[in-house]
């Protein structure tokens, strides 16, 4: 997947690898304090056991993986779309609110068939958009092609 | 190279949410029976889903809003990739990672259904997102 367009060189692979972590882990972090302050109505509607698994360290790990994997895939989608937008803070707000938005799709489908009231929902996911756009303009600064 | 041509990018996506809402079609009636099995674990009937004109609607809505993310996905990346089939199906393993696979992996991944049954609906969505991103990026024209 090489670039060939002129005027912008290739995707910086390390750096996308790097800011990638760099931005799920600020993603994580701003992720779990606004669950903590607004989300509570969605906690209190998936508590622990059936059909969701208790807290573990297993899924603990498995949520942490997930943040990284998604902050990688926002500073590839960063990088992918740098040359039609151009560098910068508003080109990675673009790529995290798209990322944000198809994430949130899939949320919304999720409540649609029934495991979680909906209403719930809305509160975590809105205040996750700040989080990625933030994170996603921290990634983006140090991302160099 | 221009700007993104909106128009184009709705006209295709169009055409891409109808390959993707035709797909989940297929692909939910040959897995119907494991799909009920698996929902109905989690205490969810889903009869009640065919008998709620919202719901469906609100997936068939959600497939044309997956369309459109491909195909302006597909417009975002041309200037990186060039225009093409090569950079169509790029834009459709990149929405489908994010908005498809790993959603679903991810929550087999929790309990909610069986892993098996995520990796064949990751595979179905795979190919419906691939065929319908062809489409509208065969459809998607910049001046």
């Amino acid at each position: 997947m090489g670039a060939r367009e002129g005027g912008m060189g290739k995707i910086n692979w390390g750096r996308v690898f790097l800011c990638g972590l760099l931005t799920g882990v600020v993603w994580g972090v701003l992720a779990t304090i606004a669950v903590t302050l607004v989300g509570g109505d969605f906690l209190a509607a998936v508590p622990a056991g059936q059909p969701f698994p208790p807290t573990s360290a297993g899924l603990l790990a498995f949520f942490i993986i997930t943040n990284l994997v998604l902050g990688i895939s926002t500073m590839w989608l960063y990088a992918a779309i740098r040359p039609r937008y151009g560098p910068g803070a508003k080109t990675a707000a673009v790529a995290g609110f798209a990322l944000w938005f198809i994430g949130s799709w899939a949320d919304a489908v999720w409540a649609a068939l029934g495991v979680v009231p909906p209403g719930v929902l809305v509160a975590p996911v809105a205040a996750s958009l700040p989080a990625i756009i933030v994170a996603a303009v921290v990634g983006a600064w140090l991302y160099k092609e | 190279m221009g700007k993104i041509n909106w128009g184009r990018v709705i006209l295709g996506g169009l055409l891409c949410g109808l390959v993707v809402n035709i797909g989940e079609g297929i692909g939910g009636t040959i897995m119907m029976e494991e799909w009920t099995a698996a929902f109905a674990k989690l205490g969810i009937d889903t009869k009640a889903w065919e008998q709620n004109p919202a719901i469906m609607a609100f997936f068939l809505g959600g497939g044309f809003l997956y369309g459109l993310v491909c195909v302006w996905f597909y417009a975002a990346i041309r200037p990186r990739f060039n225009p093409g089939p090569k950079t169509a199906a790029i834009a459709a393993v990149a929405v489908w990672f994010v908005g498809y696979f790993w959603p679903t992996v991810a929550y087999a991944g929790v309990g909610l259904w069986p892993m098996n049954l995520a990796l064949i609906a990751g595979a179905q969505g795979l190919v419906e997102t691939i065929i319908g991103t062809q489409l509208g990026a065969w459809l998607y024209k910049e001046a």
